[in-house]
């Protein structure tokens, strides 16, 4: 795949915090593809999605979506990109469908439609305070917020994190569908929930220390380790450092 | 550029979350007027010193919004929204001159209830019109200054020497004019009847206003583009 076809490239990004440094990472992601980004806590994975939409302006590198720079394009890439936060994004004392009005004002493509659709369907009150919902509901009402304009990428931060198996199977069940409606959509998710990864991934990508250790296709992995299954190879390889 | 839409929305929702507690707080004013009026105390100077000193309040409701924001976390969600610095800082300004309405009104009125007795206007309804124009900006940058003090630096730092200084105002200030009333009532008098005087002393105050107001959105601008939750919040 040549970086013009690409939908996402991170080009030697280097961010900088006290105590914490992302090395030089290099990532590409094609139209279609589900890339999990594993990792344990610290790693870097929240900071590079945080920095693929633009909100750590004083990166080093260049990343680029749909071809265009961040940069100079951060407002059409937050509209070309969805997040699901690891935290909660939003004002805790609007209710949830003046969230998602305020949220459409800034989304040209917004669906409202199907926005309602999916809240409908993962069982969210319309006109409750985020703040009153409980923690798996606002993580529903986040992946809606991210989804209901169908961005092209969607970046998910720990999305299946202290949920219920029923929620997390919910979630990830939604999650697949809505992809496999368009599939030329990308998803990036972080996760260190190895069973999220066999569940939703086309391939890996392991973060430690805020470094890029490997990066391989699902079935590629499985084929190295004689088709034994991903979620039992991951956990041997590595579980030590998830 | 700003987009008008995104301005619209900001401010709307700024708005809804501020304007109750400015009403809140015009029911306090009204409340402690008609506290002096039943014992007996609602004189012209009483009434309006309770309307000019109670302004205070519509200044610090957009900028304590804001240090909430970046605390809680409402900062942190409008800087991932495919908005800019500008439009959210454009928002809060707007918010912060809507806001300072009442009390420009309020210091109007005081000026017809009492500062008409006091000095001899030719024109009150004109004089309180612009006195109303003045105290509006005035506040709207008094505003804009705690707003962009807000946005630069972290709760704690305020707490300090800013702190100091704002107390040494509230209570210099005060004293200082007590001290030499007279002789600025005296001046305040002789200017109103000259009106190029008057028209000079407008003139600066207009461009000391409207230089606040650009050096404070800027800064304001600047601190949120470089605000990082988690780092910067308290």
């Amino acid at each position: 795949m040549s970086h013009a076809e690409a939908l996402l490239v991170v080009d030697g990004l280097i961010v900088r915090y006290d105590g914490f440094m992302l090395h030089p990472v290099h990532l590409s992601v094609a139209p279609g593809e589900r890339v999990a980004l594993v990792g344990p806590n610290g790693a870097g994975k929240s900071t590079l999605l945080k920095a693929v939409l633009g909100r750590i302006p004083d990166h080093e590198g260049e990343i680029r979506v749909e071809g265009l720079p961040i940069r100079e394009n951060v407002v059409r890439t937050r509209q070309r990109v969805g997040l699901l936060p690891e935290t909660l994004l939003g004002y805790g004392w609007m209710p949830v469908n003046e969230h998602l009005d305020f949220l459409s004002r800034f989304q040209p493509n917004w669906d409202a439609q199907y926005a309602v659709q999916l809240l409908e369907r993962l069982g969210i009150p319309t006109h409750t305070r985020i703040a009153a919902l409980s923690r798996g509901q606002q993580v529903k009402l986040m992946f809606v917020a991210a989804e209901a304009f169908r961005p092209p990428l969607l970046l998910l931060d720990e999305p299946t994190s202290g949920l219920d198996p029923v929620v997390r199977n919910e979630l990830l069940h939604t999650i697949d569908e809505s992809l496999s409606a368009n599939p030329g959509r990308s998803v990036i998710f972080s996760t260190h929930i190895l069973e999220d990864v066999a569940a939703l991934a086309d391939r890996i990508v392991i973060l430690v220390d805020g470094r890029l250790r490997m990066d391989i296709g699902k079935e590629e992995l499985r084929k190295q380790n004689d088709g034994r299954p991903l979620t039992e190879i991951l956990y041997q390889e590595f579980a030590p450092t998830c | 550029m700003l987009k008008r839409d995104h301005v619209e929305a900001l401010i709307r929702v700024e708005l809804r979350r501020v304007y109750p507690m400015a009403l809140e707080m015009a029911g306090i004013v009204g409340g402690l007027l008609l506290l002096f009026i039943v014992f007996g105390k609602g004189d012209a100077e009483n009434i309006s010193a309770v309307l000019v000193g109670s302004t205070f309040g519509y200044i610090v409701l957009v900028p304590v919004a804001f240090s909430r924001d970046k605390i809680d976390g409402g900062l942190e969600f409008l800087c991932f929204l495919p908005t800019t610095p500008r439009e959210i800082a454009s928002a809060r300004v707007a918010v912060a001159a809507i806001i300072a309405c009442p009390g420009a009104l309020q210091i109007a009125l005081a000026f017809a209830i009492y500062g008409t007795r006091m000095y001899a206007v030719p024109n009150a309804p004109t004089a309180a019109l612009i006195l109303f124009l003045f105290a509006w900006s005035a506040l709207t940058a008094a505003s804009c200054v705690m707003l962009a003090l807000i946005s630069n630096f972290r709760l704690q730092t305020l707490l300090g020497m800013p702190l100091i200084a704002v107390g040494i105002l509230l209570i210099g200030v005060p004293a200082v004019v007590r001290r030499f009333e007279a002789p600025i009532n005296a001046t305040l008098s002789g200017t109103v009847q000259h009106d190029n005087v008057l028209l000079a002393v407008a003139a600066f105050v207009v461009l000391l206003i409207l230089g606040t107001l650009a050096i404070t959105y800027v800064a304001t601008v600047r601190g949120i583009a470089t605000y990082r939750h988690g780092r910067d919040q308290i």
